[in-house]
């Protein structure tokens, strides 16, 4: 065992003083995590919303109440104003959309709140304007605006007294209007008559239960064991794909540096030295898999100190961080054994695993890709790494749900062991 | 000490060593003189046990598998191509492989010590191996072979690329080592280190050894005779004359003579030379050309090695 420790310790001083490959290993992850974690809106603020610029030419209660609404939705950043400090105009904010400073913008014109909460007559409808850019968010933004809007409605029904003074309402313009059909007009009197009698006699509380009531038809239920366990900011989803980025540099270092024993020679003083084959390969595994527990953990710990990132489950941390640690160093030996030449291995590294990092979430996040690529991302190591460090973190997997990820992760490794230490032991000195 | 019998290896349609026999005394400082290609990194890799021959028997001190660890503790080896960490000093480099060994404590200290201050780099331990001259990387080569106390020494193409002091230094650490009891198998294409530093050479051709013997003893066999050319004096004598006194000097009369510039072989150059003297036949000029491992070498390969 000391003989492989002596190994292992060879190869990181070595790396101690390799300032590019500790770059890729130390300094590039961690650039990854804060720059991808602070464009997709860091720990708050506003830059990982909808940004919708909002112009409203009819300051009625209606149109108040409807921005509002806007206001409080998760999804938006509502700007009034633009950056000078000017209250949005319809030409304002369509400039802002096309130069690309915000998403979309949306004018509620005059006369909306008027109609708005009218029953019979037509409204003014809202203008949405979206950048064609943005076409991935546009759906998004249709579900939003269409759920407020909706929510007016229901605000209307599920109130008795307000419902009640809308019908009068209506029931008193509809006897000033003129030129309607008289028939339209008398179902339309007999209608509101009877839903002001219905909503006049109603207690204030029964409409809750009314078929209006959206939560009736749709319940929101967590997705996560507890309501605290979901990321409470980018950084707890872009430190775990940064982990996977520190490991593929590992993997290309320390496969190099097998290569190199070979190439420049050191191998044959290692293979005329009393170690066998697989004391070398132990120790030089024993390197990569140091540093990668090392890199992973110390990631985590300055997401944690920086961003407050969590661990809910410390020891489904070190199990996430140990299997993940082991899948790589299998892989970097699979690649050491494939590769004749360090151009040969940073090649290939690049052309397998950089795909396979990407499919597997290290760079978009898995829940923005379409179906088909989530279910080819499970040939990834990457998606089971980042999986295994999220279900520690923030979603509250126990073990035994941890078991799957971590367990394709070791199978993963330990196969790469296997056909790494096959090809290398075929290898001339 | 090592005993190699007919020895084969190929690397596909190459037949790298052709049925090599040799027996390396303990305490020998043997040589494997060839062109590049002939064969000997290929020799010495498989004496080393790095590589396997494809048929013929190896035994290094009684054991017949020079992969066995105890077999491979008695063996040091100075690669062809320097085998060090750039980015480790002077001293790691030793240190590291050391620890390999199992050397610990004292002992280590002591080994690291040696090894440095026989390569003449104990002032710069603590360098980094990138900032060294070739030189000095070959000397840290050599001295990483020795940190284990082997008693057999590989050392192959040990002067490739070195200076002539760095040069003249590693003659001198081999002949120390040599002096020590160190079993030496020393490869190289240099005939003047093979004359100097061993005790007995293998000429190698294409896999094959052509010859194997003392220096002394292959020049005998293949070197051919001395040639003597000089300028005479005598210059009033006729060309008969001159001819006839020169037969009766030495004795021989199978010489040129061309305008007072005689040509003679011999296996005794020196004694024509004083019989000419006696003689009273005077020399302007005298040359002395005596055969050596090149004319070994070219009587036996048909080519020169320097011109490889």
């Amino acid at each position: 065992m000391s003989r492989i420790i002596t190994v292992a310790f060879k190869d990181l001083t070595v790396l101690r003083r390799e300032k590019e490959a500790l770059f890729w290993i130390f300094l590039f992850p961690l650039v990854f995590a804060l720059f991808f974690g602070f464009l997709s809106g860091g720990g708050g603020g506003d830059r990982g919303k909808l940004q919708l610029a909002v112009v409203d030419e009819d300051h009625s209660d209606g149109s108040r109440v409807l921005l509002d609404k806007l206001r409080k939705s998760d999804s938006l950043a509502v700007y009034d104003e633009s950056v000078a400090g000017t209250p949005f105009t319809a030409e304002s904010a369509r400039n802002s959309v096309r130069r690309g400073s915000l998403t979309a913008f949306l004018i509620v014109p005059k006369g909306y709140g008027e109609t708005a909460e009218s029953f019979w007559q037509e409204g003014k409808p809202l203008e949405l304007g979206i950048d064609p850019a943005r076409t991935a968010e546009a759906g998004m933004l249709d579900g939003v605006l269409m759920q407020t809007i909706y929510s007016d409605m229901q605000d209307q029904f599920t109130d008795p007294k307000k419902a009640k003074a809308n019908a009068d309402k209506a029931l008193a313009e509809l006897d000033k209007a003129s030129g309607m059909d008289p028939q339209q007009k008398k179902l339309l009197k007999d209608f509101l008559g009877d839903l002001g009698k219905f909503m006049g006699h109603a207690n204030p509380g029964a409409m809750e239960h009314s078929p209006f009531a959206v939560e009736n038809k749709l319940k929101k239920v967590p997705v996560l064991l507890e309501e605290e366990n979901k990321p409470r900011s980018a950084f707890e989803v872009t430190f775990p794909s940064s982990v996977t980025w520190g490991m593929y540099g590992c993997i290309i270092t320390f496969a190099i540096s097998i290569v190199s024993e070979r190439t420049k020679g050191t191998l044959i003083r290692l293979r005329m030295s009393p170690l066998s084959w697989a004391e070398i390969v132990a120790g030089k595994g024993l390197a990569c898999f140091l540093v990668s527990v090392f890199v992973a953990a110390l990631l985590m710990f300055l997401g944690h100190l920086l961003f407050g990132i969590r661990v809910e489950n410390l020891l489904g941390l070190a199990l996430a961080i140990i299997s993940a640690a082991f899948c790589y160093t299998g892989l970097m030996m699979a690649l050491a054994g494939f590769g004749k030449t360090e151009k040969a291995v940073s090649g290939s590294a690049a052309a397998v695993f950089m795909p396979l990092a990407m499919i597997g979430g290290g760079m978009i996040p898995l829940a923005f890709m379409p179906a088909w690529m989530q279910t080819v991302s499970n040939i990834s190591p990457t998606k089971w790494n980042i999986v295994a460090l999220e279900g520690a973190i923030w979603r509250g997997n126990s073990l035994v749900e941890m078991l799957l990820p971590c367990g394709v992760l070791v199978a993963i490794g330990a196969a790469g062991f296997g056909l790494g230490v096959r090809f290398l032991s075929r290898q001339k000195v | 000490m090592i005993q190699a019998t007919e020895l084969h290896k190929s690397f596909g349609q190459l037949h790298a060593v052709r049925g090599i026999s040799l027996e390396i005394r303990s305490g020998e400082t043997f040589g494997l003189l060839g062109a590049n290609g002939a064969g000997k990194s290929t020799t010495i890799n498989l004496l080393a046990g790095l590589m396997e021959p494809d048929s013929g028997q190896i035994v290094i001190d009684g054991s017949t598998d020079p992969t066995r660890r105890e077999v491979r503790r008695q063996i040091g080896i100075a690669p062809q191509s320097l085998a060090l960490y750039e980015d480790l000093t002077a001293e790691e480099n030793i240190r590291f492989l050391g620890k390999l060994y199992g050397l610990a404590g004292n002992k280590l200290k002591e080994r690291i010590e040696y090894s440095l201050t026989l390569s003449g780099l104990a002032e710069r331990r603590k360098e980094l191996v990138t900032q060294f001259s070739g030189g000095m990387k070959r000397r840290l080569n050599l001295a990483a072979a020795l940190v284990h106390e082997p008693k057999v020494l590989f050392l192959d193409e040990p002067t490739v690329g070195v200076d002539p002091q760095s040069r003249n230094r590693l003659f001198d650490n081999i002949r120390e080592l040599a002096s020590d009891g160190i079993t030496i198998l020393y490869t190289t294409h240099y005939m003047e280190e093979a004359e100097r530093l061993c005790d007995r050479v293998a000429i190698m051709e294409q896999g094959q050894i052509l010859a194997l013997d003392r220096v002394d003893g292959l020049i005998d066999q293949y070197g051919g005779l001395a040639v003597v050319e000089a300028e005479l004096k005598n210059g009033h004598l006729d060309a008969a004359q001159q001819r006839s006194s020169l037969a009766a000097a030495i004795g021989k009369n199978d010489f040129q003579l061309e305008a007072n510039k005689l040509r003679l072989q011999s296996k005794e150059p020196l004694e024509d030379v004083a019989r000419l003297a006696q003689a009273g036949i005077g020399l302007k000029t005298l040359r002395l050309e005596r055969p050596d491992l090149e004319t070994v070498f070219l009587n036996l390969t048909g080519r020169r090695l320097r011109d490889e």
